[in-house]
């Protein structure tokens, strides 16, 4: 009875004042929590890592963090509302997805690059039938590409473009010898042809200062799969091979799959990004870029039982740079952590940080000491 | 001047929000209304791949997801190819590549930490 009547007091008694205290008290404390939860969304509760030291376009390996150095190997989905936390962790790159119009294209790359030292790599997927500017610009698929020329002039138009734009890598050509899900992503012929094409492509993007990707290492990432399965694994032949081997010399990256390879590459049972053996090899006859697929697909965080050993695995196999379109940039922070502890505790030599940071600021026209 | 009733709602609701904040502010979050509905919904997910009217069912549903996360916007579909119900096609242009989903397929996706 005493109870009922308090909690009738509480609803419509005199007690206005306790209320409309309490309100401005948890007013307060909502305006205060809303303002750090709007800072943390846009990552600006991540502290800047030190402006890098550049003298006479040249970096010295030395005067740079380990963290600087591990973040210079992550690339990240280049959003808009996560910008500041990309330039404070100064991130290796940014990849943009599909934009309305150009200038949306050129005032976020200008927005990004401001005020960088290092600037990102921004990466595109300009496949031809993949293509982020097709509201607005159209570009040959390159299934429907079968000469040379026609390979070269795409590659010069479309490098052209790119470059413009201010991208400065497209994770392109694809050399897959088989394409039975998208049937346009590939150049048409046999194993020899493809290789061909893709050189003349590749030629022409990189002239006009685009550096070009072939994908996906080993190869067969782009046939029917057996459903439900999450981890994909492939019969690669040479044929699959012939591309990269060609190409080696001449491009400036290579993607590696998340694809579980035996025959005449195997990667051991381990997805292809994380097996040190399938980079070793791939390695051998090539001095470019390796960058892996996304990371955050079931083919490769299935394989681990915590994120932190897929992002050890994949940072130990010796790849460069490691794609995270993971939107959370205190997961990205997180992931710089974790492979800064294993450095620490010598799980991973720095020399192996060192080389992939030297090859990729080579990339970006600096000069390493 | 509000009557105390309204002022003891007011005073929850901001509760409320404050409790979410704070959670948000410790690194808790809820489960995404994404993954709810993609655990509620029993039905196979599906994506189809489309380039020039041919359809290609393609079964690694992460890297679907990805490539549609890519492209400029998802918009409503209401069709049923090979007695599928598609809800959902993302694509940037007429004539790109275009990527259908059910409905189970896209609230997976939009549950997935890169969308």
């Amino acid at each position: 009875m005493k109870k009922n009547r308090t909690w009738r007091n509480v609803f419509q008694g005199g007690n206005r004042q306790f209320h409309q205290r309490i309100f401005w008290i948890l007013l307060a404390v909502v305006l205060i929590l809303a303002v750090f939860s709007l800072l943390k969304a846009m990552g600006l509760l991540i502290s800047a890592q030190p402006t890098p030291l550049i003298v006479e376009n040249t970096i010295d390996l030395a005067s740079l963090s380990l963290e600087q150095k591990i973040a210079q190997m992550i690339i990240v989905a280049g959003q808009k509302w996560n910008m500041q936390a990309w330039k404070r962790l100064q991130l290796g790159g940014i990849h943009l997805y599909a934009k309305a119009n150009e200038s949306i294209f050129q005032e976020t790359i200008g927005q990004f690059q401001k005020g960088m030292a290092i600037p990102f790599f921004v990466t595109i997927d300009l496949e031809g039938c993949q293509n982020p500017f097709a509201v607005f610009k159209n570009f040959t698929a390159a299934s429907e590409i079968t000469t040379l020329d026609a390979a070269l002039k795409k590659g010069e138009e479309e490098g052209a473009y790119l470059s413009a734009l201010g991208v400065t890598v497209n994770f392109a050509p694809v050399v897959d010898l088989e394409d039975t899900i998208w049937k346009c992503r590939s150049f048409l012929g046999d194993a020899e042809m493809i290789a061909v094409l893709a050189e003349a492509y590749v030629s022409g993007l990189q002239e006009e200062n685009i550096l070009a990707t072939a994908k996906h290492f080993p190869g067969k990432t782009l046939v029917v799969q057996d459903p439900h399965k999450y981890l994909v694994a492939a019969s690669i032949s040479a044929a699959d091979l012939l591309p990269y081997q060609r190409l080696s010399s001449l491009v400036k990256a290579i993607m590696i799959s998340h694809v579980i390879s035996s025959g005449s590459l195997d990667s051991q049972g381990i997805p292809a990004a994380a097996s040190p053996e399938a980079v070793r090899i791939l390695r051998e006859g090539f001095a470019g870029l390796i960058v892996t697929d996304e990371v955050n697909m079931l083919g490769l965080t299935k394989f681990y039982p915590t994120l932190d050993k897929m992002y050890l695995a994949v940072f130990k196999a010796g790849n460069d740079l490691v794609l995270n379109f993971n939107e959370d940039p205190y997961e990205i922070q997180r992931m710089i952590a974790v492979i800064k502890e294993a450095v620490e505790r010598g799980e991973i030599p720095e020399e192996r940080i060192n080389a992939s940071v030297r090859r990729i600021l080579q990339a970006k026209g600096f000069n390493v000491s | 001047m509000f009557p105390v009733r309204r002022w003891v709602v007011l005073n929850v609701t901001l509760g409320i929000i404050a409790i979410i904040l704070g959670l948000y502010l410790a690194g808790i979050s809820p489960p995404a209304v994404g993954k709810v509905l993609s655990v509620l919904d029993r039905s196979l997910p599906l994506c189809l791949v489309e380039w020039k009217s041919t359809f290609t069912p393609w079964d690694d549903l992460d890297q679907c997801c990805l490539q549609a996360r890519k492209q400029l916007s998802c918009e409503n579909e209401d069709q049923t190819i090979d007695g599928q119900k598609l809800t959902k096609f993302c694509t940037t242009g007429k004539t790109s590549v275009k990527f259908h989903l059910n409905q189970k397929a896209y609230s997976y996706c939009r549950s997935q930490v890169i969308w």
